[in-house]
């Protein structure tokens, strides 16, 4: 997937508004969800969301290495993370609070960290199913980001192939979008109704044919995206 | 003001939860001797007013981010979870001894089941609408739940 810095930066853009509400993110943001391993309650991190029980010490451990403000007093906590909980060490939650605010070094280890993550994880999975154009970059990157990958249970519910396996690019993208849009919409669990407004977006810009994403701005759910 | 409340409530929870301990402790143990009351009868703290307020608020509006929803969705099955623990707390002490021990056996066990009926219940792979999908089943089991153990209250409270 050859994107332009621009055309990165506005799928970036737009799920981060996804997310947050801002075009920024919020890379001092911790929310605690009693998600974790045996329903224990675990705490989320950073501009994209990174888990105590899962990738969060790969994150501290990045930062620490960069000597960041706060890379000495968050150093010894890195073993404990995803061993001991730290859900309820407040010292520790208010150390990534400040780095998250005051410190670029760690606004820049999420941007690479996320993008490795998740960004480059999704454009590669692009890469290997044979999309090209920018909207389907961020119809799939979006995808991951929601839903942690392409979801398999939704792709079988359309008769449409990738490119790779012969089919049509945008007929592609316009059936998972249009899937997704009736599951979040009528799935049993009434919570997931609430998060349509990313998938009517992303139709939106597939119905003005912004394949390209030139058209701008893009209305993220009442916020516009231009990529600046 | 609302972590406040939260906060106050999760002090209060603490409270009853060291009182259930030594109300539960071996003395009245296997007797069917009424155990002691240790929760005033006129204290009967309230979150519903904390639960619709959240609920009004996520219900009202459009253009919530996905970390709204997930704290929003976070938020009410705390507080569901807290009124269960409310719940459980005054009916274990309407009960006998014996009848409290299998109480807790009950609770112990549909703890362990809540958590695996929540994770079922989750589809993503991961990804920013999973926390959503799990809080959100979370609370319909605790509601249930809480359901339930009210009745039972109601009837224990009854009979007296």
């Amino acid at each position: 997937m050859n994107l332009t810095a621009q055309q990165k930066r506005i799928c970036e853009q737009v799920v981060n508004v996804f997310e947050t509400g801002s075009t920024d993110g919020d890379y001092s943001n911790i929310s605690i969800y009693n998600d974790g391993p045996n329903d224990i309650r675990q705490i989320t991190y950073g501009r994209s969301q990174t888990t105590e029980y899962g990738n969060l010490d790969e994150l501290v451990d990045l930062y620490a290495s960069r000597n960041g403000l706060f890379s000495d007093k968050l150093r010894p906590f890195i073993t404990r993370i995803g061993i001991k909980s730290l859900v309820d060490d407040k010292n520790f939650k208010q150390l990534l609070r400040d780095a998250g605010k005051n410190d670029p070094i760690m606004r820049q280890v999420q941007d690479e960290f996320f993008d490795k993550v998740y960004f480059q994880r999704a454009m590669r999975w692009a890469d290997d199913n044979g999309f090209m154009r920018p909207l389907s970059a961020l119809v799939i990157y979006d995808s991951w980001i929601h839903s942690g990958s392409i979801l398999d249970f939704l792709r079988r519910r359309f008769p449409a192939v990738p490119p790779a396996q012969g089919g049509t690019e945008e007929d592609w993208i316009k059936q998972y979008v249009e899937t997704r849009q009736k599951w979040l919409a009528s799935a049993s669990n009434k919570a997931l109704h609430a998060t349509v407004y990313r998938t009517r977006c992303l139709l939106n810009e597939i119905g003005r044919g912004n394949w390209d994403l030139s058209q701008l701005p893009i209305k993220a759910n009442g916020v516009n995206v231009s990529g600046q | 003001m609302r972590k406040g409340l939260l906060q106050l409530f999760s002090q209060l929870l603490t409270c009853f939860a060291l009182s259930f301990v030594s109300a539960c402790s071996p003395p009245g143990r296997g007797s069917a001797e009424p155990a002691s009351q240790f929760v005033p009868g006129e204290w009967k703290p309230s979150l519903e007013q904390v639960q619709t307020s959240i609920q009004d608020e996520l219900d009202t509006g459009t253009e919530k981010s996905q970390r709204y929803l997930n704290r929003a969705s976070q938020n009410l099955s705390d507080v569901r979870d807290a009124q269960l623990f409310i719940t459980y707390v005054l009916l274990a002490q309407g009960l006998d001894a014996k009848e409290q021990k299998a109480l807790f056996d009950e609770q112990k066990t549909w703890l362990a089941n809540r958590h695996e009926l929540a994770r079922s219940a989750v589809v993503s792979k991961g990804g920013s609408l999973a926390p959503l999908e799990y809080a959100s089943a979370f609370r319909q089991v605790t509601e249930k739940r809480l359901a339930e153990l009210e009745q039972r209250l109601t009837q224990v409270t009854n009979k007296k």
